[in-house]
């Protein structure tokens, strides 16, 4: 068990998190929260790349920073900006790797051959990642993420530049995955995580907000979400008015998607509310800019 | 181990290897080749080399009041040889020059016979008028000891001259002119392998800060122990390229056939240097040899120093061209030429090693513990 206990991370006078305590158990933990909200910032705590101003992170009972090696050798990690060398196939590359992760030669060899079928790079597993589109980067990013196969799998940003079958593809190996393992799953698109999150934690204020399952943090939201048909005219003055979730034109009119606390009205079509709801009804109030980013 | 060597493969790359090629053949074609290709560079150093060579085969390392004797009676016969040959030539007859004592004192200042002295040196390239010449300032340097400690020196210094001149170590064949040519030699080649190492070096931690492998590295088992293998990786680097750039200058070195100076003195009075020390030819190679490995050693602690804290090559560069300065300058010249010269403090050399090796792995391991520490 993962477990973050009072962790405040400053950078200078700047706060970027305070007072985070988590606990993380097998299972695929979704981390959502509009760029710059401090995803990254307690994602590389959980790395060691960033040390806690206050507060420590434990894995089973014992500080990530104390058992040094023995911590990141059970982890696997994506960053958000994943570096490779262009002169290298995925291959080397990832024999590289696997030789810092302290694999056995013969074992990583077999290891980087198998993922590499698992991320569909087996085809090109010895051409130069220079030639590589930005989907099959990430792909050699995700397959370094398991090398050692990880009890701790941490995934920054992990779906950019997927496409659509790619994403399924993932969500799918993310759920295998995580029958025996802790996959901490950090992005601001909410449908990588909805449908395979065992729970979802949101960050809000420096804060976690919620650390819940998807049902039980939708229904915070439970009978303030509609849809209705607004006419073109009606359509700038009914945003001002609700907070619009979705809009489409249909019909020669638009289909709005809203949130409201006010009474319902009749031609108001009460509707479930998604992740995707909540996040736009806790983020309303815009992302953060960069400057407090960390 | 199979760290060290993937580390070692990412500082060879093909394009590193290209451009150690480039600077390497540059540097000898514009400064080092001159001295392989020019040695000895004309006359009559080509002379003096010769005679100082059969001096060497004649006599051995050193040369007695009784072998000197027998030297200027060579050059006695080398006089009478080339009066016989101004007998033989019908122009210096005519001009009334017929035994080599009134050719060594022509009139150059009368063209026709200028231009009778000028003919037999360059035009006809006569060796015995050269030979002559060449043992005339031998002798001259043997008979004149006493230019040995001629300077005005401190008494350190000058003790050490007159017990030079006690122990009869001025007496010794040598000849600055193999002396002076090796010193001018090591100094390029010095500088030719720390600007490899400086090349080599550049991207040690710089690339993978700036490509984000860093992130990868940190995060693994390894972890940020990485930083002080890229070191051990840094200086194995550094090693083959100064073992491999020794290894073809002394190969090539080879030709300027030198070798049977190795065993001898440098302190004598054919050779302008002097030392604080006994030492052999080759054992102040040796000597320059060592002193390039340790100065590559801190250019390697302070370089991967320059790589660790640089956000970028342009002020990686940057803080190269002071170190480059410094190290090419007054480190080649007080670091690897002239080593162990009367001129310099005993001291100087082994004080500034220590210090520049303590310096340059203090600022190292400084580093090391900061990126120990630092939020990546």
């Amino acid at each position: 068990m993962l477990l973050v206990e009072d962790v405040t991370k400053n950078f200078g006078q700047f706060n970027a998190l305070k007072n985070i305590n988590l606990e993380f158990c097998n299972g695929v933990y979704g981390l959502l929260a509009p760029n710059g909200a401090g995803k990254t910032t307690l994602i590389k705590m959980l790395t060691t790349l960033l040390f806690p101003t206050t507060g420590s992170i434990r894995y089973d009972g014992e500080d990530i920073i104390k058992m040094d090696e023995k911590y990141r050798e059970i982890i696997g990690y994506l960053p958000q900006e994943f570096g490779y060398y262009k002169n290298y196939s995925p291959t080397s590359y990832l024999l590289y790797l696997a030789a810092l992760k302290g694999i056995h030669p013969k074992t990583a060899i077999t290891r980087v051959e198998e993922l590499l079928k698992t991320v569909a790079l087996d085809h090109v597993a010895n051409k130069k990642m220079k030639k590589f589109s930005g989907g099959m980067i990430q792909r050699v990013g995700i397959a370094q993420a398991m090398l050692n196969d990880p009890k701790i799998l941490i995934l920054d940003e992990p779906t950019a530049g997927l496409d659509p079958k790619e994403r399924v593809r993932f969500r799918n190996l993310l759920t295998n995955l995580a029958r025996d393992r802790i996959v901490i799953l950090s992005t601001h698109i909410v449908s990588d995580v909805e449908s395979i999150a065992n729970e979802i934690i949101m960050i809000k204020n420096q804060e976690v907000l919620y650390k819940d399952t998807v049902s039980n943090i939708c229904r915070n939201i439970q009978g303030l979400v509609y849809e209705t048909e607004v006419s073109y005219e009606q359509t700038e003055q009914f945003r001002t008015t609700y907070l619009t979730l979705s809009e489409k034109q249909e019909n020669g009119s638009m289909y709005m998607r809203f949130l409201t606390e006010d009474t319902a009205k009749p031609e108001w079509k009460p509707v479930h509310p998604n992740l995707e709801d909540v996040f736009l009804y806790i983020y309303q109030d815009g992302v953060l800019s960069d400057d407090q980013t960390a | 181990m199979r760290i060290l060597f993937n580390e070692i493969r990412k500082l060879f790359s093909v394009k590193i290897i290209c451009l150690l090629l480039l600077v390497s053949f540059i540097v000898y074609q514009q400064f080092i080749m001159f001295e392989f290709k020019y040695f000895p560079n004309g006359r009559p150093l080509l002379d003096d080399f010769r005679a100082t060579q059969k001096m060497l085969v004649d006599y051995g390392k050193s040369m007695d009041n009784e072998e000197f004797e027998d030297f200027k009676e060579i050059k006695e016969q080398r006089i009478a040889e080339a009066t016989e040959y101004l007998k033989s030539q019908k122009e210096m007859v005519a001009a009334g020059i017929d035994t080599y004592e009134e050719f060594s004192n022509m009139d150059l200042e009368n063209e026709k016979l200028a231009a009778l002295h000028s003919k037999i040196f360059f035009e006809d390239s006569v060796d015995i008028f050269w030979e002559i010449q060449a043992r005339d300032g031998i002798i001259d340097r043997y008979e004149h000891p006493e230019r040995f400690n001629e300077h005005e020196l401190t008494p350190k210094q000058n003790a050490r001259m007159d017990e030079l001149v006690e122990n009869g170590s001025t007496k010794a064949i040598f000849t600055d002119m193999v002396f002076d040519n090796y010193n001018c030699l090591i100094k390029y080649v010095a500088i030719l392998i720390f600007l490899n190492i400086m090349i080599i070096h550049m991207p040690l931690y710089i690339r993978d800060k700036r490509n984000h492998v860093q992130l990868l590295q940190y995060t693994s088992k390894t972890g940020r122990k990485l930083f002080s293998q890229k070191l051990l990786t840094g200086i194995s680097a550094a090693m083959i390229v100064i073992t491999a750039q020794l290894a073809f200058f002394f190969f090539m070195y080879r030709g300027n056939d030198t070798s049977m100076f190795f065993p001898l003195p440098i302190n004598s009075i054919f050779n302008f240097f002097v030392s604080w020390y006994d030492l052999t030819f080759f054992q102040y190679i040796v000597l320059t040899v060592i002193c390039i490995f340790l100065l590559g050693l801190a250019l390697v602690l302070v370089g991967a120093w320059v790589s660790s804290v640089a956000p970028n090559y342009m002020t990686s560069v940057g803080l190269h061209v002071p170190l480059a300065f410094l190290l090419f300058g007054s480190g080649t010249t007080y670091l690897v030429q002239n080593l162990t010269t009367i001129y310099l403090n005993p001291y100087l050399l082994p004080i500034s090693f220590v210090i520049i090796l303590i310096l340059s792995s203090l600022l190292f391991m400084w580093r090391y513990r900061r990126e120990k520490l630092k939020n990546i």
